[in-house]
């Protein structure tokens, strides 16, 4: 430094940040660790206490969250089982009212043809006994198999009068 | 090394790992070798010795807390970080603004015409230091000891650069001035 009053200067504020950093340790007038360490006990247990809380809750909350999924997936399947079962009854009406119409001509069986005929409305008059039975607030996947079969079955007993009927030329 | 270090004991890694696993004991370990640092820090920031050991107390919590997060074995590295939450600390209580500083009311008379009492008076560094206002002693302490930057403290009080140097420079002219320095003219 050229300017010797900088120089003094400079010097003097060296000794001065000296005597600072030269100042005297201080220490606390009391011992503060059992403060803190209570502090830190309490902070933790009320930590445990509400992580605890929070696990419950959602332990509490998963548990609701798949009993709705649950009930939501048990809706669907019952919604998309009826949907099947009013088409299955509807076709089965169906099916009856065209039974009716093509049995109410006069024709002559075969052996064969009146065997399979009976046979089938055998299979009918069980199913419709089983059907008539079944009393249920929630259609079953075995109810709708009921109607299933009935339709099937009254498939195949208008297919063997209307094929008679076909042949015969009616 | 500068006496206010003198009370720090080493830590070896062990202990730093068993305190940053939350032991107890460990954690009483740290507090005791860094109790003396950490007062000594607030108590050339703070006016009151109660507000220093409010500062000490309030460090010590948060290193108990924030330990396990703390990236770091060495000793050297654990001092840092537990000097940078006291200042932050220290600094939190200055900013509070509880006392009205010293140093403005002696700006307060020389403005009015009066002159200051304490002209050409030979104080001693710790009265001179007790004399400025808090924000001063804060910038004096944590650039000339601590060896802050000016933008460390500009960042840690929330102030810019410029206000830090200014302080920093008037501080020192008060200091001069109480210590009895002569002025060098240039």
């Amino acid at each position: 430094m050229e300017c010797a009053a900088c120089r003094t200067e400079l010097e003097r504020l060296e000794q001065r940040v000296a005597r600072l950093k030269a100042l005297p340790a201080q220490r606390a007038p009391r011992d503060r660790w059992p403060v803190v360490r209570e502090a830190m006990v309490s902070e933790r247990r009320r930590t445990s206490w509400l992580r605890l809380a929070w696990g419950g809750v959602a332990a509490a909350a998963a548990v609701v969250l798949v009993m709705g999924v649950q009930n939501a997936q048990q809706r669907q399947v019952l919604a998309v089982r009826e949907q099947a079962l009013n088409a299955l009854m509807q076709r089965s009406q169906q099916l009856d009212a065209t039974l009716k119409d093509v049995s109410d001509a006069r024709r002559v069986w075969s052996g064969r043809e009146a065997g399979a005929v009976v046979q089938l409305e055998d299979s009918l008059s069980v199913l419709d006994s089983r059907l008539a039975r079944r009393v249920e607030r929630q259609p079953s996947q075995d109810l709708v198999n009921l109607w299933k079969q009935r339709v099937q079955v009254m498939d195949a007993l208008v297919g063997v009068h209307v094929t008679r009927a076909s042949y015969v030329g009616l | 090394m500068p006496d206010v270090y003198a009370s720090v004991t080493t830590l070896d890694d062990l202990a730093i790992q068993r305190a940053k696993s939350g032991d107890p004991n460990a954690l009483e370990g740290v507090f005791r070798a860094y109790e003396g640092t950490v007062y000594s820090l607030a108590r050339r920031i703070c006016r009151t010795a109660e507000d220093a050991e409010d500062v000490l107390q309030e460090t010590f919590l948060e290193v108990c807390r924030s330990i396990g997060k703390f990236r770091g074995t060495a000793p050297g590295m654990l001092t840092a970080w537990i000097k940078k939450i006291a200042a932050s600390k220290a600094l939190m209580r200055v900013r509070q603004g509880k006392y009205r500083d010293t140093d403005e009311l002696h700006d307060e008379e020389m403005a009015a015409g009066r002159p200051a009492p304490d002209v050409a008076l030979r104080m001693d560094m710790e009265q001179a230091m007790a004399r400025l206002t808090d924000t001063a002693r804060a910038v004096v302490w944590l650039h000339d000891v601590e060896g802050y930057t000016h933008e460390d403290i500009a960042d840690a009080m929330g102030k810019t650069v410029s206000f830090s140097k200014s302080q920093l420079a008037r501080a020192h002219t008060r200091l001069r001035r109480w210590l009895g320095e002569e002025v060098a003219a240039c």
